[in-house]
């Protein structure tokens, strides 16, 4: 029956060639568009996702209690040790990074601003957050005295200070007093975090121990881990671990950005809904009409015995060749596309100070879900079925004899 | 004769008509509430950005935009201000100085911004005035009270009569400092602005920063805001070549091509759905045309010329469009104004906003006729094209094809 | 009496695909004077309508030359057929073929629009032509309607109402009964006898065919037989 209801069906499709085309075409064209705006669009996400996490938050990070809401240098984290054992162990850990962090002052001949001074280990800091894909200007070095200081490109743009240029960092220290240190830039970082860009001097670990008279502690740990799944469940573990300690996940650190996720998805949802709606509109028009032309095809068929379940299938299988032959091919065209810019990238260079200002990169790249093709291929099947019912009611209606004296 | 014999088609072939009438005046409504919402957005971010403090036109010396020091000050306020106030165009202006410092109380020190300002010409010229949380505002004769941010405090840890400390550099680039009483707090909703910034009454300023009769800027208040660009260029000249007069979108770049491009990915979002439902309204098109083929191929027989044939189906197609995009208009038209009046909030995504800088949760949509009517004529084009197709394919029969077409 | 409609050497080949060839008319040479009543009749398939349609020049022969009038009809581009069948040929189909979102009067003013004429004289026309051929009553009606032979008396109005110098009807009574296809019948005499209309219509009911003035047979695409009677 399959078969023949297959053989039927093409046969017909092709006798109306170019509705057949264009209902093929559209159905193709809003896919492709669709998964465009998916991949590009979830792309630009999870890239300001990434950068938070990479620049800043890690997956997870450990403060002493009460740092984020009073973030002094009285609130540290001091067992060190057993806190690196514990992490050690763990082998979804991808790497950890600790800072030392403290608001400060930064100043030029001529300008000064308040910023966040961050002693680091360069080398882990390095590791941890890829900084060498970060670095725009100069290198990652803090020099042999360690009296150089990395910091972000907005900062600088600011300062107007430049690679070699002097700056001088004033913070409070441990015991209350203003403390300045002279510091030459060796490095200008472009992080897309913008909170970092605008805000962070990387300086060497030992001198941020020296300007702040903190021979010990830390402010925080960042910690990467190498599977997503299992954030919530190391989180959980630390904090068992280690009561006093304040545990943050990323996006209870950076909820605006959750936040973004979370509209994305609503509004894939809705731009989801919205095209598959009028595209089965599209379907059912032509199947409509399809069905009411062949009235008299239809009346011979069930005047000769045909069943009318078995010309369902056939509308059916029809419905379904138009509604998957567009997908195949919007889902190649879509996928092809995505690919090509998950690879290369999209560049928006064009735009990049005004890129800047929402944090992402002057290059996105896409991102491809399996999701995407699965939703969309269920929609398109879904909108297919739905459109033969009207026809097939109709045709229901009408009695074999009168089909067949239908001009 | 081939307008009435349009209009029937219309009536008599119901299906493509209500398909048609309904996606492109849901499409027109759709694009015309999209762009008022979209510029709305956009004004009203880059509005909040610019009053809160910024202004809409600056006057700096010439060297400051790009080199913000003390060696590029206004150092002779007092003839810029004679001259700003000579200018019919101007509402009202004032000086700022501004100078970045270290705030330090209860052992807590935060790197911030002291601006001493004109208390009573900043009330015009900003939104400090309007964002006080509690205390006072301050008073042109005010020595040491200082006006902070609300965060500022939060992170100094001090409130209304508490003191801060200052450490700083004058404008000889002498070591300065003072202590202040904190006579007021401001929430601008600008979470950075309010985390760093201070301010004081410039007199007072003038003798502790040894800045008398200096400023780092004015501010204007233009008379008419929408024509700054025009009053900068006019005050860039009119004023000497040492100072430099920069409007709104020259100080605000950055953010004005975020806007932008945040267009941009609207309306990209936005060309995706059209093009699924100018495929559907070509597709019906088709179904219709070709559902009348004969009767076409009739016309043509008894001697319809094919002109006159394209003349009828681009006429149906034209007052569909027109009936839709006239209906579209007013719907979108009618929410855009209804939602210009009663701004839609969007309370619990403060945070995402305040990442971009915007410090409000309502956000009134733009009622622009012109935009409006732009958009309808961007969509009748779109809507007729997608027809042109069909028509043209139908008409390519011979009227003996057209008439055995089955 | 020059000839009036000179059909010379007309070819017409149907090629659906690359191995199938039909050939519908064959070397087809016919003379048909001003006023002639003409009726084409054979077998389904002889190449009738085909026969017609170049005629009317709704259809390109593969080869030969119809004049009709003096003007070589075969040559002519797509805007000046629509013009030579808008005011110089009517056309009468089998399915009556009537515009189905207008009313009669609307129908058989159609063309009289088209050729510019005012309202005042579609309306006076029309008046006219709808007496005479007794459908003035049916005027303000839509073709659905109306019955078979009424929708084709209004499909002859149409015809008529360019005054045409030709009228071509393709199987005009297939779709109607005897009576209704006998009054049809005297409404085309009538037209060719007062009028001075040539008329060409094809059909294969004895009945009618006899009436016409000149009878032509055709037969696997050629003339098999070509006789005036009286």
């Amino acid at each position: 029956m399959f078969k023949t209801a297959t053989k039927i069906g093409i046969t017909s499709l092709l006798r109306r060639r170019t509705r057949s085309a264009l209902l093929i075409l559209m159905i193709a064209v809003s896919l492709w568009g669709l998964l465009f705006i998916e991949g590009i669009y979830d792309g630009m996400t999870e890239q300001m996702i990434a950068n938070a996490i990479r620049s800043d938050s890690g997956h997870i990070s450990i403060f002493a209690d009460g740092y984020r809401l009073n973030p002094d240098l009285s609130r540290w984290i001091e067992n060190t040790i057993e806190l690196d054992e514990f992490l050690n162990e763990r082998q979804q850990i991808k790497s950890t990074v600790a800072r030392l962090k403290q608001d400060g002052l930064v100043a030029t001949a001529h300008y000064s601003r308040g910023i966040a001074i961050l002693g680091i280990d360069l080398e882990r800091e390095a590791n941890h957050s890829h900084l060498e894909g970060y670095l725009r200007h100069g290198e990652l070095n803090f020099g042999e005295r360690q009296r150089g200081a990395i910091i972000g490109f907005k900062l600088a743009k600011k300062l107007k200070v430049a690679i070699g240029n002097k700056i001088i960092l004033s913070a409070q220290n441990s015991a209350g007093e203003m403390a300045s240190t002279a510091l030459k830039v060796k490095g200008i970082i472009k992080t897309h975090n913008m909170a970092f860009d605008e805000n962070a001097v990387f300086i060497a670990a030992a001198k941020a121990r020296e300007l702040l008279s903190m021979p010990t502690g830390i402010s925080q740990i960042a910690i990467s881990i190498a599977n997503e799944g299992e954030i919530a469940s190391l989180q959980q573990q630390l904090q068992e671990e280690f009561p006093n300690l304040t545990i943050k996940r990323w996006d209870e650190l950076y909820p605006a950005l959750q936040q973004s996720r979370v509209l994305m998805a609503g509004f894939k949802q809705v731009i989801n809904i919205i095209i598959f709606s009028i595209a089965a509109l599209g379907i059912f028009g032509v199947m409509l009409v399809s069905v009411l032309e062949r009235m008299r095809e239809f009346g011979i068929m069930l005047a000769i015995g045909t069943k009318f379940s078995q010309i369902g299938i056939i509308i059916l299988v029809e419905a379904s060749i138009l509604g998957c032959a567009g997908f195949g091919l919007g889902a190649l065209a879509g996928f092809s596309t995505l690919y090509y810019f998950k690879i290369y990238g999209l560049d928006l260079s064009v735009f990049s100070s005004a890129l800047d200002e929402f944090g992402l990169d002057a290059i996105t790249y896409a991102i491809i879900r399996p999701d995407y093709f699965f939703t969309a291929l269920a929609a398109i099947i879904l909108a297919s079925v739905f459109s033969i019912i009207i026809p097939l009611r109709i045709l229901k209606k009408t009695k074999p004899v009168d089909a067949i004296n239908a001009i | 004769m081939l307008i009435k014999l349009a209009l029937r088609n219309l009536i008599a072939y119901k299906k493509r008509t209500i398909v048609t009438v309904l996606l492109t005046t849901i499409t027109t409504a759709l694009l015309v509430f999209s762009t008022a919402w979209m510029d709305g957005s956009h004004q009203t971010m880059i509005k909040n950005a610019v009053e809160i403090y910024p202004g809409y036109l600056q006057i700096t010396a010439d060297k400051f935009r790009d080199s913000p020091s003390f060696d590029h000050l206004i150092f002779d306020a007092d003839t810029v201000s004679q001259q700003l106030s000579q200018n019919q165009d101007i509402a009202t202006f004032g000086a700022r100085f501004e100078s970045f410092v270290l705030f330090s109380a209860n052992e807590k020190s935060v790197g911030g911004m002291l601006t001493g300002i004109e208390p009573e010409k900043e009330q015009q010229l900003s939104r400090l005035y309007s964002s006080l949380h509690s205390g006072d505002y301050l008073k042109t004769t005010d020595t040491n009270s200082a006006y902070i941010g609300i965060e500022l405090a939060r992170r100094l840890k001090v409130d209304i009569g508490d003191e801060i400390v200052f450490i700083g550099n004058g404008a000889d680039y002498s070591f300065a400092a003072d202590t202040l009483k904190i006579k007021g707090l401001f929430q601008t909703g600008l979470y950075e602005f309010d985390a760093s910034a201070a301010f004081i009454a410039k007199p007072y300023f003038d003798v502790i920063m040894a800045a008398d009769n200096y400023a780092t800027h004015f501010i204007v208040q233009p008379k008419h805001p929408e024509q700054t660009v025009e009053l900068a260029a006019q005050l860039g000249e009119t004023i000497g070549s040492q100072y430099q007069s920069a409007s709104w979108n020259q100080i605000m770049a950055e953010l004005v091509k975020a806007m932008e491009i945040d267009s941009l990915f609207g309306y990209i979002t936005l060309a995706i759905i059209f093009i699924v439902v100018f495929f559907v309204i070509m597709i019906y098109t088709l179904l219709t045309v070709f559902g009348r083929i004969r009767e076409i191929g009739v016309l043509r027989a008894i001697g319809t010329t094919p002109r006159q044939i394209f003349t009828i189906l681009l006429l149906e197609s034209c007052v569909l469009a027109l009936i839709s995009v006239i209906a579209g208009g007013l719907l979108g038209g009618a929410f855009a104004y209804y939602f210009e009046l009663h701004p839609i909030t969007l309370s619990g995504f403060e945070d995402q906003f305040k990442q971009y800088g915007l410090a409000v949760s309502a956000i009134p949509t733009a009622f622009e006729p012109w935009t409006i009517l732009r958009d309808m004529a961007v969509m009748f084009t779109l809507s007729v094209l997608s027809t042109i197709y069909p028509i043209i394919k139908v008409n390519r029969y011979k009227p003996v094809e057209a008439m055995r077409h089955v | 009496m020059s000839d009036f409609l000179k059909i010379q050497q007309i070819n017409k080949t149907f090629q659906p695909d690359k191995e199938v060839r039909i050939e519908a008319l064959q070397d087809i040479n016919l003379e048909i004077e001003a006023g002639d009543f003409v009726v084409i009749s054979g077998p389904s398939g002889s190449g009738k309508t085909t026969l017609l349609n170049i005629v009317g020049g709704l259809e390109n022969a593969t080869g030969g030359t119809v004049i009709l009038d003096g003007q070589n009809v075969t040559g002519l581009a797509e805007k000046e057929l629509s013009h030579l069948r808008r005011n110089h040929i009517g056309f009468i189909f089998q399915a009556y073929n009537l515009i189905p979102v207008l009313n009669v009067r609307e129908n058989i003013e159609f063309i009289m629009k088209l050729q510019g004429t005012t309202q005042r004289a579609c309306d006076q026309g029309v008046e006219e032509i709808a007496k005479k051929l007794h459908i003035d009553d049916l005027l303000k009606k839509l073709p659905h309607q109306l019955s078979g032979g009424q929708q084709q008396r209004v499909a002859v109005a149409r015809a008529v109402a360019a005054e045409p110098k030709l009228i071509l009807a393709d199987e005009p009574t297939a779709n109607l009964d005897s009576q209704n296809a006998a009054t049809l019948m005297d409404m085309l005499e009538h037209l060719n006898q007062h009028e001075g209309i040539t008329i060409i219509f094809s059909s294969h009911d004895p009945m009618v065919i006899e009436r016409a003035k000149h009878s032509i047979v055709l037969k696997d695409g050629k003339v098999v037989s070509n006789e005036r009677f009286n």
